[in-house]
């Protein structure tokens, strides 16, 4: 069955429009990858609005496209540029912009092109195998469980993407947690911070708060009077030599990749983490002798971090699948956009909708070998599209952030909502609080909000079951854990016992 | 100004949307407990989960505004004081600060867009309007060279949108 169905989503992208929006999806991906101040996730944000009209499977692959495109394409101007395109690519910068400075920015950009396609195409194998076994992981999971999921879900992205000070991220994803609370709730609809406004009574949508979020800093940040970046021009790109590096560094690709999985899965931690603990990692475990030459131009450092961000791809898409939780901000969107047209990822997808996994697989792994080929051309125009004067690609991509949030419900409502959030991700990123806990608050709040009533209604409002399921009660643990430890709870109590 | 006292003044309005979110999700509690609803215990109302969500809010913002008052070797209400002097002659110094004013100016044109402009005109007339306004107050070029890309960026969102994404444009 399962080969059945892989035939038949090669068949489907494999179609003449299919492959033409196929490679025109991964070039606006790997564009705005490129350009600093657009993310993959703004990217797949907009671009949801925009596909809206889209038959259903051309528009998830034009999606899954525009997804690997924007994470790889962030690469070049990292190297090039010395910034990361997306904050996927930040720690490529370290190495790939001192090889560049050296006259091998083309082998830096075919080096970081390759394994970013290998790392992709790994992840796949993960989706194909991980997915199926989390779904049915998932089928015992009850009201209980994913209340505490979701509540697990947040405080770990809050935990990693305020890294210093958790209790930023705690907050953001809190914040979210409350738009999520407006409209008629799911139990009783009975209106919640709606104030008789009929719009807000059907909820905020999530493509306008995601726009805002992620894009309006971006384009305000433009704004600010700043001085040109100096672009260094990409050589050959050397395919023997980076065919070999990449080759006696196989063990770095499997690493990154599976590095980059693992933090895939983990709800709202997205590609940039995986990428500098692959880069760590590859780091920590290098020879003394070679460790002296990370951040000097070791193609060893660009290897793990562009194949690690990119398995992210892949491990941020298990747990939508399987869970309907995000792992990563770009898989938030992608969720939303499967949700748009039709699909109902979670545990019961497998039995609902067994081919759309291996429709997902199928058109990842064509995604990542476009992206492999547009990306190596493009890159001769990347010197070109860097050049590009921001101050007028900025106003433009704000008239398309209108029109994606406007095509969601053809209601200008929506656009409304779009800029009252892009002024609250201003603040939010000026007080350097993350956006991506407040994304995922607004995602898992109708989860949480939804299974905590219904499982308490079938409690009679006693939470007695929390504490006597087995998987409950190991969710709790951990979230109990995790908030102790990041507070320093127990680095005081340690610090007691030492003084007594 | 120092991020500490700019976190701290966020910090207490984030403790007061707690302490609003928590007594709107009690008054919801209430409205649900009358008729028609009658669902009177707490727990299962609508009302319940936004008052945790408030309960949450006011006490990691709390913990938060405690760690913005934390200081080797000051007293907390000290702190406090300092910080709030230093909050006013931050904004004192900003309300001169013309990198602030021109961002806040380039905002409200993004705002006169979105809440005038595409209510009164049509998308075509809005965006262009927009984009002229716009590039030229960043002083992105010459001003033909503005009214050009403006024009061609407009005409070509549409017939992208509207003609090969067969989509319409408010």
């Amino acid at each position: 069955m399962a080969l059945e169905y892989i035939g038949i989503a090669f068949m489907t992208a494999l179609q003449p429009f299919n492959i033409l929006v196929m490679f025109l999806s991964t070039l606006v991906g790997l564009v705005m990858g490129v350009l600093p101040g657009l993310s993959a996730t703004m990217a797949i944000a907009l671009l949801t609005g925009l596909t809206y009209n889209f038959p259903t499977q051309t528009a998830i692959l034009s999606l899954l496209s525009i997804y690997v495109g924007s994470i790889s394409g962030g690469c070049q101007s990292a190297i090039l540029l010395n910034i990361p395109g997306t904050p996927a690519s930040a720690a490529t910068a370290l190495d790939g912009h001192p090889m560049a400075v050296q006259g091998k920015g083309g082998l830096a950009i075919f080096l970081a092109t390759t394994v970013s396609c290998i790392g992709t195409l790994l992840s796949v194998v993960f989706v194909l195998t991980l997915t199926p076994l989390l779904t049915s992981l998932a089928l015992k999971f009850t009201s209980w469980e994913f209340f505490l999921l979701s509540i697990f879900g947040i405080l770990i992205c809050g935990t990693i993407t305020a890294q210093a000070e958790p209790i930023k991220g705690w907050i953001s994803g809190i914040l979210g947690l409350i738009v999520a609370m407006v409209g008629l709730d799911t139990v009783d609809t009975i209106p919640r911070f709606s104030y008789g406004n009929v719009n807000l009574m059907s909820g905020i949508q999530l493509i306008p708060v995601m726009i805002g979020l992620f894009g309006f800093p971006e384009i305000v940040r433009v704004f600010k009077r700043q001085a040109d970046e100096e672009v260094t021009k990409a050589s050959k790109f050397e395919v023997k030599t980076g065919f070999k590096l990449i080759g006696q560094r196989i063990f770095t690709v499997i690493r990154s990749a599976f590095i980059g999985v693992g933090v895939g899965i983990i709800p709202g931690v997205g590609e940039d983490t995986a990428g500098w603990l692959s880069y760590w990692a590859t780091r920590s475990l290098a020879p003394k002798e070679e460790k002296d030459t990370f951040g000097k131009g070791n193609p060893h450092g660009v290897i793990a971090v562009e194949t690690g961000n990119n398995a992210c791809i892949g491990g941020a898409i298990i747990p939508v699948l399987s869970l309907a939780v995000p792992g990563s901000a770009p898989a938030a969107v992608l969720l939303a956009a499967f949700l748009m047209h039709g699909y109902r990822p979670g545990p019961l997808l497998m039995t609902e909708s067994p081919e759309f996994l291996y429709n997902v697989c199928v058109y990842l792994a064509l995604a990542s070998i476009t992206m492999w080929v547009i990306a190596l051309i493009l890159s001769k125009a990347t010197v070109r599209i860097l050049g590009v004067n921001k101050k007028y690609l900025m106003p433009i991509v704000y008239v398309l952030c209108v029109i994606g949030s406007y095509l969601i419900n053809y209601n200008l409502f929506d656009v409304k909502v779009m800029f009252v959030f892009g002024l609250l991700g201003v603040v939010l990123t000026a007080m350097k609080f993350p956006p991506a806990p407040f994304l995922l608050g607004v995602i898992l709040g109708p989860m949480l909000d939804s299974n905590l009533r219904r499982a308490l209604k079938l409690s009679d409002g006693s939470f007695a079951p929390l504490f006597t399921r087995p998987i409950c009660l190991f969710f709790l643990a951990l979230i109990i854990f995790l908030i102790l430890a990041q507070l320093g709870v127990f680095k005081i109590l340690k610090g007691k016992r030492i003084a007594d | 100004m120092e991020s500490k006292t700019k976190e701290m003044v966020f910090s207490f309005a984030l403790v007061i949307t707690g302490i609003y979110v928590a007594i709107e999700g009690f008054r919801i509690y209430l409205r649900a407990a009358s008729a028609p609803y009658f669902i009177t215990t707490f727990s299962i109302s609508p009302g319940f989960i936004p008052f945790i969500i408030g309960i949450a809010l006011i006490i990691f913002s709390t913990l938060f505004l405690f760690q913005c008052l934390k200081e080797e070797g000051k007293g907390r209400a000290e702190v406090l004081k300092m910080r709030w002097s230093e909050f006013a002659s931050w904004v004192k110094a900003n309300s001169k600060n013309m990198d602030i004013a021109f961002t806040i100016g380039a905002v409200i044109i993004m705002g006169i867009y979105t809440y005038v402009l595409m209510e009164l005109l049509p998308f075509w007339a809005a965006s262009m309007i927009f984009l002229i306004a716009l590039f030229c107050y960043l002083r992105a070029d010459k001003w033909w060279k503005n009214l050009i890309v403006a024009v061609v960026g407009v005409i070509a969102i549409v017939i992208v949108f509207q003609y090969c994404f067969n989509a319409a444009l408010p």
